[in-house]
């Protein structure tokens, strides 16, 4: 009986959830595949786990956590081949009393935009969220993609607010300066 | 006194919550003597608009696809 009762649930979830998940997973991994084969994995997951939902959760907040940590997974498998990392970037930062002089904004990230409709912006764009270290990128991603309230980042990461505000800004930071090096060359 | 430091911060969290006074006063204070920091905040503005373009979360799967992924988990 149960199990018939998890079959029907599950094929609801696919129905309701499934273009949100494959969103948030594509979002992150710019890989359609591989965020398809994500989200079905999520389902399975949830699935087999469903005697460890508590319901104190939406289901769909639930699934997404499942999903979040297959997108983390995916990100460390990278990150150990990826070569050319801003790891060190804010070991000396863009800043020190003012702009160091190699680093100060020229203002001409608008004029990237003009180019939108280039794919090569979108890989670009994608290359430079991909390089933030990974609770940059999941917070960065949370507030400017999802639009998510701040608090509620802050309990799911269980920072502090002015941890959260110095996190954005460093991601901002980091961004900015990738994107005028990948776009600009130079 | 502000540096460009606060004055980049300050100008991410502007856009979410209210500065208290003094910080809105130095913020603006910094900027009228910053060209750099007018520069950040050009930039940042940009990234934003940009973020929101290339992520529009509208890509939808297939009801063939769904229709897989359901076909999946009932066999299990």
């Amino acid at each position: 009986m149960k199990l018939e009762k998890t079959t029907i649930d599950t094929s609801q979830w696919v129905q309701e959830y499934a273009d949100y998940l494959f969103n948030f997973a594509l979002s992150r991994l710019n890989d359609e595949d591989l965020a398809k084969d994500l989200v079905q994995d999520t389902f399975i997951a949830g699935m087999q786990g469903l005697s460890n939902f508590k319901g104190n959760s939406a289901v769909k907040t639930w699934l997404v956590s499942i999903l979040k940590r297959k997108i983390i997974d995916v990100w460390r498998q990278k990150e150990t081949r990826k070569t050319d990392t801003f790891s060190s970037y804010f070991s000396k930062g863009p800043l020190g009393e003012g702009w160091l002089e190699n680093h100060r904004p020229k203002g001409r990230i608008s004029e990237i935009e003009e180019a939108m409709e280039n794919a090569e912006l979108k890989t670009a764009i994608f290359g430079c969220v991909q390089g933030l270290p990974e609770k940059y990128k999941t917070v960065f991603m949370d507030k400017m993609v999802d639009e998510k309230d701040s608090e509620e980042i802050c309990k799911e990461h269980d920072i502090t607010a002015s941890n959260f505000w110095v996190i954005i800004h460093r991601a901002k930071l980091q961004m900015r300066e990738c994107l005028e090096k990948t776009w600009f060359n130079d | 006194m502000i540096d460009c430091k606060k004055a980049a911060l300050l100008v991410e969290k502007k856009k979410y919550v209210k500065l208290p006074f003094f910080s809105v006063f130095g913020l603006k204070f910094h900027m009228s003597i910053c060209k750099d920091c007018r520069h950040y905040e050009n930039d940042s503005k940009a990234i934003d608009h940009l973020i929101k373009m290339v992520y529009d979360n509208s890509a939808k799967l297939s009801e063939e696809e769904k229709q897989k992924m359901i076909e999946k988990l009932q066999e299990r």
